[in-house]
């Protein structure tokens, strides 16, 4: 169980920054893990998290500023054609926040989803023994 | 269990094959042209391709649905096996920023070219590729276009699905999803509340400054749609506004070719079918069905309503097995397609029960078509 949580760990990283660590699941052996990783990683999961909300960040700044321009828009004319655009721009970004977050919850594993990708990948080959 | 599968043989019995002459300039193609269908909007009025309506339409052909391989990450396109789903917002002609210099929302059709969404739509009818530019709902820009190739099953969603005449014409059946005000507040503060910078107040004016744009160029599509779902609050609790119970009504227009609505006991009757009781036991509030003929934008339609929740596997079988017309190829077809997809939005309610109904529907109207196709592409050959 705890090589299993290693496993996810370590490319999740790996993933996060393609240059830094290099992994290869060793034919040798009871299939254990080698990692040929260049130093000690301090804090894996924590980058995990960060690349995963990357998108949503950058979405919500843009999500609270469109609202604050909407609003600011819509003290001039309420009924404006600027005043619908622009609440039509807040509802856009806002639906496209909900579908991001939908299609992370299902996003279940990254080695997983970068290997349907790239199945010829080192990290995505399988070994029968 | 023997009752039940009575009434699956008798359900397959009762339907039958309307073969009504329905020619379409799409079928003297050389390759096999393509069925193509519509949706409007996604549940919440902006965005598509990956709503939950797709998702169980898509599933229901068989496969799983997704982007194109090492396309645009924010393509909006769905594949599977036999179908694409495209999304209209696509064909948007003013990017987001054009749109605000300009003053105008997306739902206007001055901010969408209808010229190119009919004419690649009639290039894959005619079994072409299409080169079609994609709306990145990230940035708000337009960019370079993604290769489309002509699949078995078309399907376009989005705002403008049915707005156009030219593309409505080449639609072989159409569905509306019509969200009623209340619902729609009650979903978008589900879905909004927890962003930073909306708030209440947020939320309703986004609705209220849309509104007058969706009812002059969205609403008004839904009389052209073979079936329209609407989504309302129950009628089991009296002042209900929690929004989490639902009244969901199928709105069938009577006559479409290879279309038969979906009935309940007796085809034309109308009634009204409370199926707990001694046989069935429901937690509150219950689940109600009607069903009966009706007058819909003055064409003739049936209705079949369900006002509840399933809170049990039970309880769905058993509704599915008393309802007819309901185009499945196996006892309980519906509630696997149901199980199978519980996680998401509405599978305990009307509105999972009715869109994966939908989707039985057009894999039947699609299935139509190629049987009728197909001889006349042989005579063609032979000829």
């Amino acid at each position: 169980m705890a090589s299993l949580a290693s496993v996810s760990f370590q490319t999740a990283s790996f993933l996060a920054s393609p240059a830094s660590a290099s992994l290869r699941r060793s034919n040798s052996g009871s299939g254990a893990l080698q990692v040929s990783s260049v130093g000690p990683r301090p804090c894996p999961s924590l980058r995990l998290r960060f690349v995963a909300m990357a998108t949503p960040t950058d979405m919500n700044d843009k999500l609270s500023q469109s609202i604050k321009e909407a609003e600011e828009v819509c003290v001039a004319d309420n009924g404006s054609g600027e005043c619908a655009a622009a609440w039509d721009e807040v509802e856009e970004i806002s639906a496209e926040i909900a579908h991001k977050r939908v299609k992370q919850s299902e996003t279940k594993d990254p080695l997983e989803e970068f290997c349907k990708d790239a199945p010829e990948a080192d990290e995505c080959r399988v070994y029968e023994d | 269990m023997a009752a039940a599968v009575k009434l699956t043989s008798s359900s397959v019995a009762s339907s039958p094959t309307m073969q009504p002459l329905y020619l379409r300039t799409g079928f003297h193609g050389s390759s096999l042209p393509s069925s193509s269908f519509s949706a409007t909007p996604a549940s919440t009025d902006s965005g598509c391709g990956k709503s939950t309506f797709m998702r169980r339409l898509t599933s229901v052909f068989g496969g799983a649905a997704s982007p194109p391989k090492g396309g645009n990450p924010d393509s909006n396109t769905l594949i599977s096996d036999t179908t694409t789903v495209i999304c209209l917002d696509d064909y948007h002609s003013l990017d987001r920023t054009g749109r605000k210099q300009k003053g105008v929302t997306a739902l206007d059709p001055r901010a969408n070219n209808f010229d190119l969404m009919y004419e690649q739509v009639k290039a894959i009818k005619e079994g072409k590729s299409i080169e079609k530019p994609i709306y990145n709902h990230v940035t708000g820009l337009l960019d370079p276009p993604e290769t489309i190739q002509p699949p078995k099953i078309f399907v376009i969603e989005g705002l403008h699905p049915m707005f156009d005449a030219r593309v409505r014409e080449l639609l072989d059946f159409s569905i509306y999803l019509d969200i009623s005000d209340e619902v729609k507040f009650a979903w978008k503060i589900q879905r909004d509340m927890a962003e930073r910078g909306h708030s209440l107040e947020s939320i309703k004016a986004s609705i209220s400054a849309r509104k007058p744009d969706f009812d002059a160029y969205i609403d008004p599509q839904k009389q052209h749609a073979d079936v329209v779902i609407q989504v309302l609050p129950t009628e089991l609790i009296p002042d209900d506004n929690e929004g989490k119970i639902l009244r969901v009504r199928m709105i069938m227009k009577d006559g479409v070719p290879n279309f038969n609505p979906v009935y309940l006991f007796d085809e034309g009757s109308t009634i009204s079918w409370i199926p707990c009781g001694r046989k069935l036991t429901c937690s509150y509030p219950g689940i109600k069905f009607s069903y009966g003929p009706d007058v819909y934008y003055d064409n003739e339609v049936s209705v079949v309503e369900m006002d509840g929740q399933f809170d049990r596997l039970d309880e769905l079988i058993y509704v599915e097995s008393h309802l007819s017309n309901i185009s499945t190829r196996f006892y309980g077809e519906i509630t696997q397609q149901m199980l199978k997809h519980a996680d998401f939005p509405g599978s305990n309610n009307g509105t999972g029960f009715f869109q994966t109904m939908v989707g039985l529907k057009i894999r039947e109207v699609y299935e139509k078509l190629r049987a009728k196709d197909s001889p006349a592409l042989a005579s063609a050959a032979r000829a």
